[in-house]
């Protein structure tokens, strides 16, 4: 510092201890700061890019690849329109915050064409009162996309299951709980169709060997059998033995009852009816007498003593639409005479406006569908007459007759829909708790006579808290379950050819359908309660499918048999209601 | 190179339990309810953020943050664990779209570099110390600078002693190459000695044409060369131990932009 | 002309004239000493003229603070003095630096208070309140800015014409006991300790004093501290303490000296004092009071450093043993050298045959011993530890260059936590793999501490960490030139503009001397330990030898 310059100044006056001006280099770790700096900004002008529509799908290279879709629905994103279930996609930064912060909501818009009977979104499509704390579920928890094409969206592990049902499933002889001791007859069958007396007796009876079933299939449907093997019609199945009893159950509808007092006048039954048989015969001789020039007979000894032609009560049908007690002749007497007398007067309409206005409008017509107002007259006729009607000939197509003190139905044949209203008439009127129509229909089902036959293998049943019985007239289909799956026709294949034979027990139906030969089965119907059935199969198991299903062997997991979902459709909104705008 | 220290065994032993366990359970998860991709996802995306936490840490040094070296050891199990949990959230090696090779191509680099700086960082200082020189890196260029006016002076002062510049022009032709910069920089990352080699063949082609009074000035220019060998030792090493930061750090910068960002599509589109 | 002591050439008191010297002669208690004694190269109007000072101390002008460490003894020639007795004065008021640890919330503000010019001090200079400087910088004083209120608050004791003070700090190189301050304006004359020395060694009459007052007040607390006669009682301990002879050897300002003779690479057991020769018969143990001692065994052409004693360490106890138990006189298996200063205890054979060995469980070990199961390599650090006195060190940073990535994230950390300024630098002695950075060892022997004339670089109360109050730091640079390893550091300051303060009279910057604090006011200890990634950087204590597998005594 200070003094004099040794070198002094340089040839151009400048100084000669000039140094070249400091320049600072940057550190590594300075040079590192930059590069990291510029690295994050390139990244975030990236991502800005990206999020401002900077779009190069166009030319053919993905920019976001989440995998190929399911087949299925592989059509949903034509050209990376993904918005088809992501609603955020394009949709502008509130819809993107909004879907970030939790408002995606992905299964809304599988429902837009997927249903299910029951809300889509709870569990198992709806709501367990034993579980009220179960949110909604979302669709993408189980079905997961951008998998594939061929990717199974449907496919539940046990683990999936698992995480509701957790009771530690791993095997399923050794975790499945116990199936129940009827299963699966929990239902009161609507026929009453005695398997074991039919397998072990009637069929054996070599008089029916060449009608008898040699095999299951014979009966039951199994070539479409799938959850339920479902028998065939009567037609095919018990008409071949039991075809021709029907017609010999007639019904006795009207009878003419014992009456006291003739209270018929004879003068108006012959205006009616015109003179009857011994009258005209009468009057045959009379006029041959005075052609004969005698006398005719005097009439009045016949009228001092009056005698019914019929000992028998009314029948219940013709007390409860006279309401009157049937075995009361005072009380029946009367009304029924002036019924007898309108017939005859007037044919059928008397009675049907009674039926009608008794059991309601257009009752008639069914109860006595196809009843010859002739018949009815020239009945009535007879009856007022007190005399046995006598019948023309035999019925032999059956239907309506008049057999001397009774009219009668004879059925047609099965599923006679006269006898059917008859009996459903029978039982509903019963409800009431009117002693005619109790008589009126405990005579209806008495297995025994009449249109009884038809509950010999027609279940009836107290329908609910409904106090009517009620009769099965169709098989009734297998409880629902709409959980569970059992394939019938699946397994009919790993029994042996033909082995539906009803004889084999080891390898054909009775496999799993074993005969109950104690069960009281017929006996569990007549009380009407469908809950006290007692089924003449034995329970199955869950031993017996864990003679195959079982580690190693056959599938068993959950989904084998039992269902997630209530069963699915789709929705008309998925057929593209535009294709159809104009 | 020193082996896994055996006081830190504990932890990759932890470490791979911990791997395991999150193997198995992710296996269970995807096939019940659960979601493996969430929980590994998140679980990546907190682990980077812990393995980023290193740089903040060392700048946090006035604070009581705990030693650096745990960190640093957090930071190598992690990122071990954070590569593995990787494999374990992408289903492929390498994905198809172009965003996701990108935060694969990030994931893989910063994997990398890691690796190769933590090799480097356990190897080359024991090379440093077999030099028997320690110099500050910073002075690597004035140590350079100062050794080269020696040994330009001493040339000059022997072709003026000796009147001969037989060693001068050797020097001009040869020498002067050697101590302008750091050479031989490659030799020295993989553990060759070429400086040592080099020098000693300079020694040996004009030895032999040059006088006694000259050959002692030869000696003491080689073992100027010698000396400049062991900081070229110095600087290449400590260049490439500060270095290979300088990808990992702006690596990890852009990778962590891209996972956030890769966080916010999974949000948006599919939770 | 006869040959004098090399320091006179540079005399502690430029201004002593030999006016001054003559009424110096006949003031009481110098008066008294016979100037016969002496011998004619040292004469005591030598001394007086070289090795002291006269000092003028106005009221509340602080002369010694308890904690300091002097190396001269004051007479009181004129005036009054107050020594403090109880309670110690407050730290701030010996400005001293109140050591608060930051909270971490301040700590971390650091991230954006720390500025990018170095050597920024935000306070005001005139802050440094309390310090009045002297003729030069060396002589600036403390002093106390309310004189009654001391006298209120604290008991005293009256020190008046004629009382000398300080001279066992002096001689035994321990800490001030108690701090003294003017009461009225006084003039004191101040003697380095090599002219106390020399008068304790000539004239009877001081020596006898002096030696009664150590024996009085220093001895038997030192010998309370040694195991070995800690279980005596009071008369048995009053013998020990009147047979107990004590001795000093090597210099107090050996750090100038070290530095020379290892520029001229005079290292090693040959170039330094001898206390006890190997070879030699014992006459009693020798037991250091402070310093180092070298314990060193002859082995080919040198000498082979077998370990080193520090405060309560002892020599020869084995030999001595061995010559009771067996009847025998045995002699030295080693050698003691003084490092630097050293001040023993000679405890004499009989004492020991007396109340040491009889209850001793078995014969004591010897460090030579120990050497016998050690190769050289073993003791290779050792011998190089010992050689540059890093066993002076207690919180010596030592890195490990075989793990040290050189990433110099050590001294970032340490910058960050001293406002953006490192305190040390990451280069140093290196041996083998390892490096003894230039940081501040926190040495056991803390040199740089003699001599501060404001008691600016002290001990902190507790931790006993090396620190400088950066507000009375006057910037001498004194703690800088003592200091052998070379560790502080004087900075140019600037203000919060980044200028460079200037001295107003002398336009020159402003220094301060900075150097490791150890992290003393920030929460979790050294940063520097902290911020090793690679667990390459420690900081040692070298003292108890645990660094060199129990090398020492």
């Amino acid at each position: 510092m200070g003094g004099p310059c040794p070198e002094g100044p340089g040839p151009d006056g400048t100084c000669a201890q000039r140094r070249p001006p400091c320049a600072p280099h940057p550190t590594l770790r300075a040079v590192r700061g930059r590069f990291a700096l510029l690295a994050f900004g390139l990244a975030l002008a990236l991502v800005v890019a990206l999020s401002s529509g900077v779009r190069i799908d166009s030319i053919g290279i993905n920019m976001i690849d989440p995998g190929p879709l399911f087949g299925a629905h592989a059509g949903f994103a034509p050209g990376g329109n993904c918005a088809t279930c992501h609603t955020a996609h394009g949709a502008g930064s509130v819809a993107w915050l909004d879907a970030f912060l939790g408002g995606n909501d992905m299964s809304g818009q599988c429902i837009t064409c997927h249903a299910f009977e029951g809300d889509p979104l709870l569990a198992h499509n709806r709501a367990f009162e034993q579980r009220p704390d179960l949110g909604p579920i979302a669709c993408n928890q189980c079905h997961r996309e951008h998998d594939g094409v061929g990717a199974t969206l449907t496919r539940l592990t046990n683990e999936q299951c698992a995480s509701c049902h957790s009771d530690g499933f791993a095997t399923f002889p050794t975790d499945h709980p116990a199936f129940p001791a009827k299963f699966p007859h929990f239902q009161e069958s609507a026929i009453k169709f005695d398997h074991v007396s039919h397998v072990k007796v009637h069929f054996e009876d070599p008089k029916v060997a060449d009608r008898a079933p040699t095999s299951c299939a014979d009966c039951h449907d199994v070539v479409s059998a799938d959850n339920a093997v479902l028998p065939m019609g009567f037609a095919e199945t018990c008409d071949g033995c039991h075809g021709t009893q029907i017609a010999q159950r007639d019904m006795v509808v009207l009878r003419l009852p014992v009456f006291d007092a003739n209270g018929f006048d004879r003068d108006a039954v012959r205006d009616a009816c015109g003179p009857t048989l011994d009258e005209i015969e009468r009057l045959e001789e009379a006029m041959a007498a005075m052609a004969a020039g005698k006398e005719p007979a005097e009439q009045g000894a016949e009228e001092t003593e009056y005698e019914s032609v019929s000992s028998d009560e009314p029948t219940p049908v013709s007390s409860y639409l006279l309401e009157v007690a049937g075995d009361d002749t005072e009380s029946y007497s009367t009304p029924m005479q002036d019924l007898v007398m309108a017939m005859a007067e007037e044919g059928t309409a008397p009675l049907a406006s009674l039926v009608d206005d008794r059991l309601g409008e257009g009752m008639a017509a069914k109860l006595f569908a196809g009843l010859n107002p002739d018949v009815a007259k020239r009945l009535a006729c007879a009856w007022a007459a007190n005399q046995e009607y006598e019948l023309p000939a035999d019925p032999e197509m059956g239907g309506w007759f008049g057999d001397y003190l009774e009219l009668r139905y004879q059925p047609t044949g099965h599923a006679d829909p006269v006898v059917k209203a008859w009996i459903e008439t029978a039982l509903l009127i019963a409800a009431d708790g009117d002693a005619n129509a109790i008589a009126l229909r405990d005579g209806v089902i008495d297995a025994k006579e009449g249109p009884g036959a038809c509950i010999k293998c027609h279940a009836v049943t107290a329908a609910g808290d409904a106090a009517a019985l009620t009769v099965d007239w169709r098989f009734r289909a297998a409880v629902d379950r709409p959980y569970d799956h059992y394939s019938h026709r699946a397994h009919l294949s790993l029994v042996q050819a033909g082995s539906t034979a009803m004889e084999s027990t080891s390898m054909g139906c009775r496999f799993c359908h074993r005969l109950d030969d104690n069960a009281p089965f017929a006996a569990s119907f007549d009380d009407f309660d469908p809950s006290t059935f007692a089924a003449n199969f034995k329970g199955i198991q869950a031993e017996t499918c864990a003679q195959c299903h079982i580690e190693g062997e056959v599938r068993q997991d959950c989904q084998l048999c039992h269902r997630y979902h209530l069963p699915a459709t789709f929705k008309p909104s998925m057929m593209g209601a535009d294709l159809y705008q104009e | 190179m020193r082996s896994v220290r055996s006081e830190h065994l504990i932890y990759w032993v932890v470490l791979v339990a911990i791997f395991a366990v999150l193997t198995i359970d992710i296996r269970w998860s995807a096939d019940s309810l659960g979601e493996p991709l969430r929980l590994t996802g998140y679980l990546l995306y907190g682990v980077m953020f812990l393995l980023a936490f290193l740089n903040v840490r060392k700048r946090l040094s006035m604070i009581p943050l705990g030693r650096a070296s745990f960190w640093l050891l957090l930071h190598s199990l992690g990122g071990v664990f954070a590569i593995a949990l990787y494999w374990l959230h992408a289903p492929i090696l390498w994905p198809s779209g172009v965003y996701e090779q990108a935060i694969a191509a990030l994931v893989y680099g910063v994997t990398a570099t890691g690796m190769f700086g933590y090799v480097i960082q356990r190897v080359y200082p024991a090379r440093l110390t077999q030099t028997g020189l320690e110099v500050i890196y910073e002075r690597i260029p004035g140590e350079i600078a100062r050794i080269r006016s020696d040994a330009e002076a001493m040339v000059i002062d022997c072709t003026t002693t000796t009147g001969s510049d037989t060693l001068a022009r050797h020097y001009f032709e040869t020498f002067d190459w050697y101590f302008r910069r750091p050479r031989f920089a490659f030799s020295y990352l993989f553990g060759g000695q070429r400086g040592l080699q080099w020098v000693h063949q300079q020694w040996h082609t004009v030895g032999r044409y040059l006088s006694a009074q000259e050959s002692a000035f030869l000696d003491r220019l080689t073992e100027l060369g010698y000396e400049k060998t062991r900081l070229d030792v110095h600087y290449a090493l400590q260049s490439a131990m500060k270095s290979w930061l300088l990808v990992h750090v702006p690596l990890s910068a852009a990778l962590l932009v891209m996972a956030t960002w890769h966080l916010i599509l999974v949000h948006v589109y599919a939770l | 002309m006869m040959a004098r002591p090399q320091r006179w050439d540079a005399p502690f008191g430029p201004e002593m004239s030999e006016d001054d010297v003559a009424e110096l002669m006949s003031e009481h208690p110098i008066s008294k000493i016979n100037a016969h004694k002496f011998p004619e190269q040292t004469p005591l109007t030598g001394i007086l003229r070289n090795d002291t000072r006269i000092i003028n101390y106005q009221p509340g002008d602080l002369v010694v603070r308890s904690g300091d460490y002097g190396n001269s003894a004051f007479l009181v020639l004129e005036g009054r003095l107050r020594v403090v007795i109880a309670p110690e004065l407050p730290r701030d008021l010996l400005g001293r630096q109140s050591v608060a640890k930051k909270s971490t919330l301040t700590a971390l503000a650091q991230l954006w208070t720390n500025r990018r010019t170095p050597e920024v001090r935000s306070y005001r200079q005139d802050e440094a309140t309390g310090v009045r400087e002297g003729r030069d910088r060396a002589t600036a004083v403390v002093f106390l800015q309310d004189v009654p209120a001391v006298l209120d608050q604290h008991q005293t004791a009256v020190l008046s014409e004629g009382a000398l003070f300080g001279e066992l700090a002096a001689l035994g190189r321990i800490p001030r006991t108690a701090s003294v301050f003017a009461e009225t304006s006084a003039r004191l004359l101040e003697i380095r300790w090599q002219g106390l020395r020399e008068i304790r060694k000539y004239d009877e009459g001081f020596r006898r004093a002096i030696d009664e007052r150590y024996r009085e007040n220093a001895l038997k607390v030192a010998l309370h501290k040694i195991p070995e006669f800690s279980g005596l009682d009071e008369t048995a301990l009053q013998e020990v303490a009147n047979s107990v002879l004590f001795e000093t050897h090597g210099g107090f300002d050996w750090y100038i000296s070290f530095q020379k003779m290892r520029g001229a690479g005079k290292q090693g057991a040959a170039h330094e004092p001898v206390i006890a020769r190997q070879g030699d018969y014992p006459d009693g143990v020798l037991m250091v009071r402070a310093g180092f001692a070298r314990v060193s065994v002859k082995l080919g052409n040198g000498d082979r450093t077998v370990s080193y004693i520090g405060a309560g360490d002892h020599f020869a106890m084995a030999e001595l043993y061995d010559s009771w138990a067996s009847g025998e006189t045995h002699t030295l298996q080693a050698s003691l050298t003084a490092l630097g200063y050293v001040d023993l205890l000679r405890v004499p054979a009989p004492i020991l045959e007396k109340y040491v060995f009889p209850t001793m469980g078995g014969r004591p070990r010897s460090p030579v011993e120990r050497a016998t199961t050690r190769t050289l390599t073993d003791d290779s650090l050792l011998e190089w530890a010992v050689n540059d006195r890093f066993i002076n060190g207690t919180q010596a940073m030592l890195i490990d260059l075989d793990r040290c990535v050189r990433c110099d994230d050590c001294v970032r950390a340490c910058a960050s936590t001293h406002g953006g300024n490192p305190r040390f630098v990451r280069h140093g002695r290196t041996f083998d793999h390892w490096m003894v950075a230039n940081a501040c060892m926190h040495c056991a022997d803390p040199v740089c501490m003699i001599g501060c004339p404001t008691g600016a670089i002290h001990r902190t109360e507790q931790g006993g960490m090396v620190v400088i109050n950066d507000k009375t730091c006057i910037g001498c640079g004194t703690c800088a030139n003592s200091c052998p390893y070379d560790n502080i550091r004087l900075v140019d300051i600037r203000d919060v503009s980044g200028n460079v303060l200037l001295d107003e009279d002398s336009q020159r910057p402003i220094q301060k001397a900075t150097k490791c604090d150890l992290c003393a006011t920030n929460p979790g200890g050294p940063a520097c330990v902290r911020a090793c990634p690679h667990d390459a950087l420690r900081r040692v204590n070298f003292q108890g030898g645990a660094v060199f597998g129990g090398a020492s005594g």
